[in-house]
């Protein structure tokens, strides 16, 4: 029998705030019999060590804050525990770890497909004023921020009230006074440090596209959407897949710019003639990772993570740009029972199967 | 080409715009007009088949379609 290929994916907090863990492990649960998924969690509650029908095996890792060398020592934990062929990293504090180090990786026998570091800050937050200059499309007026005294300095001088208060990896808060505004970037520094970044607020349609590029940055699959429902901070909660050529065409330049290895999300507002602002798409953010939508691509036949592992194992992929337009995501609250051991197994062998 | 030949219209009178993912809550007239403007009708063919379904005189109906076709460029679907 032909032994199955272990894939590790991180970002299985399923919660109200979802990493895309838990969606990367359905979509390739259903597309494929030849895999065998680890789930790689930071938080011992994380719900994805608990569903046993998509992980193995679940692993707690240490903090990517904690350096390579902790965080390299645990994956190599994994990989003689339970093997360990791919890694699908989907959070963004871990990706500048998993991206320096992905040669490392790749001579312990474990298959990545990132971006390399220039092409990973080329679409930072703070940097993407510049990108976006270079792929032609609008962007909202930023500041980048290293303390709490230039925040209010840069809400008094260069970006008006109503604004958003955005952290460097995560959180974004629109607020609409300066008392606000210091609370908020309290809140985001305390928990993810400076800088802060304060964007101008533009009014418009929100519009998101996920894609996967192969190594060369050739755009291999896309599927864009409207969030119609949002959670309050921002995350979607039921959305509907649209085609839009402008988006289209903005998705291809930043592949070319970028020659983009991997999976990304871009977030944009399309801006039309209701408001003041210039007409246009307004590139707000790029992930650089899956979203945690991505099951929506899947369901309607763009199934992503699975290319993603054909592009890591064999180099291709089948192209898939086309899919349905008017499906509609709804997403749901579930519960689900497990037993204690799992998590008395996680707390005392830092795995969910006690090995 | 102009942004109404895109959008889908369902039995239920919903106009879907694909583009940017927008619904439209279409009543009847609305859902006739739109269809008639997708099949590349004028203004004044459109008003002559809302006359006579609606039972209107010609002079009301194109009206109604020009007035409609104002409210279509305010929000964005007609050039």
């Amino acid at each position: 029998m032909k032994k199955k290929v272990s894939v590790g994916i991180s970002g299985i907090n399923a919660t109200d705030n979802p990493g895309p863990g838990v969606a990367v492990a359905r979509s390739l649960i259903e597309a494929r019999k030849d895999l065998c998924l680890l789930g790689l969690s930071y938080d011992v509650h994380d719900p994805g060590n608990y569903i046993e029908d998509l992980f193995k095996n679940t692993f707690l890792m240490p903090y990517p804050t904690h350096g390579w060398k902790t965080l390299l020592a645990a994956i190599q934990n994994v990989k003689a525990k339970s093997g360990l062929d791919v890694l699908i990293p989907c959070l963004d504090a871990e990706l500048p770890l998993m991206i320096r180090h992905q040669s490392q990786l790749e001579k312990l026998g474990i298959q990545t497909l990132l971006p390399n570091e220039k092409q990973f800050e080329l679409r930072s937050k703070d940097r993407l004023p510049l990108l976006s200059k270079e792929i032609r499309c609008l962007h909202p007026k930023t500041a980048v921020v290293n303390s709490l005294d230039e925040l209010v300095h840069a809400l008094k001088t260069e970006i008006p009230l109503p604004a958003v208060v955005k952290g460097k990896y995560y959180k974004a808060y629109m607020v609409h006074n300066l008392d606000s505004a210091i609370l908020k970037g309290s809140e985001i520094a305390a928990e993810w440090g400076f800088p802060l970044l304060v964007q101008q607020v533009v009014f418009g349609h929100e519009i998101n596209t996920i894609g996967l590029s192969d190594e060369k940055g050739n755009l291999v699959g896309r599927v864009s959407i409207k969030k119609q429902l949002t959670t309050h901070l921002g995350k979607v909660w039921t959305a509907v897949t649209i085609q839009d050529d402008q988006l289209d065409e903005l998705c291809r330049r930043f592949c070319k710019a970028t020659r983009w290895r991997g999976p990304f999300e871009l977030e944009c507002i399309l801006v039309g003639n209701q408001t003041g602002s210039k007409n246009g798409i307004y590139l707000i953010e790029i992930n650089p990772r899956f979203p945690a939508w991505v099951y929506f691509a899947t369901a309607v036949g763009v199934n992503l993570p699975s290319m993603l592992v054909d592009l890591i194992q064999r180099g291709k992929c089948t192209k898939k740009l086309d899919y349905p337009l008017g499906k509609y995501l709804v997403r749901q609250t579930s519960e689900f029972v497990s037993d204690l051991s799992n998590f008395h197994n996680l707390l005392s062998t830092g795995n969910r199967e006690g090995l | 080409m102009s942004k109404i030949n895109y959008l889908n219209i369902s039995t239920g009178g919903i106009a879907f715009d694909p583009k940017t993912g927008e619904s439209f809550q279409l009543n009847e007239s609305a859902a006739l007009i739109i269809s008639l403007m997708q099949k590349g009708m004028s203004t004044e063919e459109i008003a002559k088949r809302l006359a006579k379904q609606f039972k209107l005189t010609y002079e009301h109906a194109l009206t109604e379609v020009m007035e409609f076709e104002v409210q279509l460029e305010v929000i964005g679907i007609a050039a």
